[in-house]
């Protein structure tokens, strides 16, 4: 098999596998926010404490919920790319085209500090 | 947040996501506009979701180009770091320069490239093989590549050649410069340069533009995340419209013939220059 189509295939699996999880927890977000939008896009108020514990329960849970959602669907999406560059690479240095095993390795290193910059 | 704009919020992304992978670019020139003026949605809030788009858009449809073996990875990877640094330049620029006129070159340019992307090429014929010396190929040039496809409509195999690598990869970076002044995709652009500048084929082109733009909306989606622009109200259904469609705009790609998808690229890039000039004069 050549490399090329070595890097297809895996890249078809990191990409199918992320998308996968990315979206199953964009629906389960979607659902929430379709079903219960009153719980998921309000503030907690005291006045819920006060007035109503179970409407605060199910609140907060349902906020959890949505923020675990968020950040698997963020990380997937985000992580995806950067997950098939280093494999691109990793090929591509195995199969000795060092420019371009290098120029996937920069791309990531690019990324990270351009974003440590910004964070920081 | 009412179901009705959660419905049209799809609908958006939807639409956008069919075109934007149909033609290798984010959509993000459909999405931005009709949230802020149809739903009345603050533009950072817009951006935001719209760099979900993008992601969503370059992750769903690379599935179905690289099942059909059509991206080039290899110059998609130099193009990405090219336009990345570019791109991070640009956005480091943005505040010291006059937008207005760099918008208007920006305009001009996209009209440029829509009339030499209308032109039709002279068929050269492209040296494939090389020459032998002592029995090993050799080429004029010392980085070369080639790669080949199979066009679904011909089901012909076409070989073709990588050319002006370095030329290309320059105005890949004045391309990531503009899209870190303007906040608008680099597909737009980085298709053309593949197609007309490096000679690739505009299928193959399409698909690789569409694995870089994943590369580069990433810094955008994490800068406007960090800053609490991203809202899960509006990224959400943005993010699952986008997947539907993309998986159809590619599947729709295959089966256009190259010339037509080159003729509505052309018309895609004069929509966008005419919107950026509206958009520069009167204000926006």
């Amino acid at each position: 098999m050549k490399v090329n189509d070595i890097i297809y295939e895996r890249m078809i699996k990191i990409f199918t596998v992320c998308i996968t999880l990315s979206m199953i927890s964009l629906i389960v977000s979607f659902t929430l926010l379709v079903i219960r939008p009153e719980y998921i896009m309000n503030e907690i108020k005291i006045d819920y404490v006060l007035s109503d514990i179970n409407i605060l329960i199910e609140a907060t849970r349902l906020e959890v919920v949505m923020r675990i959602m968020s950040v698997i669907w963020i990380i997937f999406l985000v992580f995806n790319p950067i997950i098939n560059l280093l494999m691109n690479s990793y090929m591509f240095w195995k199969n000795k085209e060092n420019i371009f095993a290098l120029s996937s390795l920069m791309t990531v290193i690019t990324l990270t500090v351009i974003l440590f910059l910004i964070f920081n | 947040m009412d179901s009705s704009v959660i419905i049209v919020e799809f609908i958006i992304a939807l639409v956008a996501g069919i075109l934007g992978s149909l033609l290798g670019v984010g959509g993000g020139f459909i999405m931005v506009p009709a949230m802020t003026i149809i739903l009345d949605i603050p533009i950072h809030y817009a951006i935001a979701a719209s760099f979900v788009g993008i992601l969503m858009n370059s992750t769903s449809a690379s599935i179905i180009y690289l099942r059909n073996k059509m991206p080039n990875i290899r110059i998609a990877n130099i193009m990405q770091i090219v336009v990345i640094i570019g791109a991070f330049a640009g956005a480091s620029l943005s505040i010291s320069l006059d937008k207005t006129t760099l918008s208007l070159i920006y305009s001009c340019a996209l009209i440029f490239t829509a009339l030499i992307m209308y032109r039709k090429d002279a068929k050269k014929e492209i040296d494939l093989n090389g020459y032998f010396v002592n029995g090993s190929r050799v080429y004029k040039e010392k980085f070369i590549i080639i790669s080949s496809y199979i066009e679904q409509v011909s089901k012909k195999k076409i070989t073709y050649k990588i050319q002006n690598i370095k030329l290309g990869l320059i105005f890949t970076f004045i391309v990531g410069i503009y899209s870190g002044l303007f906040g608008v995709g680099g597909g737009i652009l980085s298709v053309p340069i593949m197609n007309k500048i490096m000679k690739m084929p505009i299928k193959p082109a399409i698909a690789t533009s569409s694995i870089i733009m994943g590369t580069t909306a990433i810094v955008g989606l994490l800068v406007f995340a960090a800053k609490g622009n991203l809202l899960n109200s509006i990224a959400i259904p943005i993010g699952i419209g986008m997947f539907f469609g993309a998986q159809i705009g590619s599947r729709v790609n295959q089966k256009i013939d190259p010339t037509r998808l080159k003729n509505i690229f052309v018309l895609l890039i004069m929509f966008i220059a005419i919107q950026m000039i509206i958009n520069t004069v009167s204000g926006i």
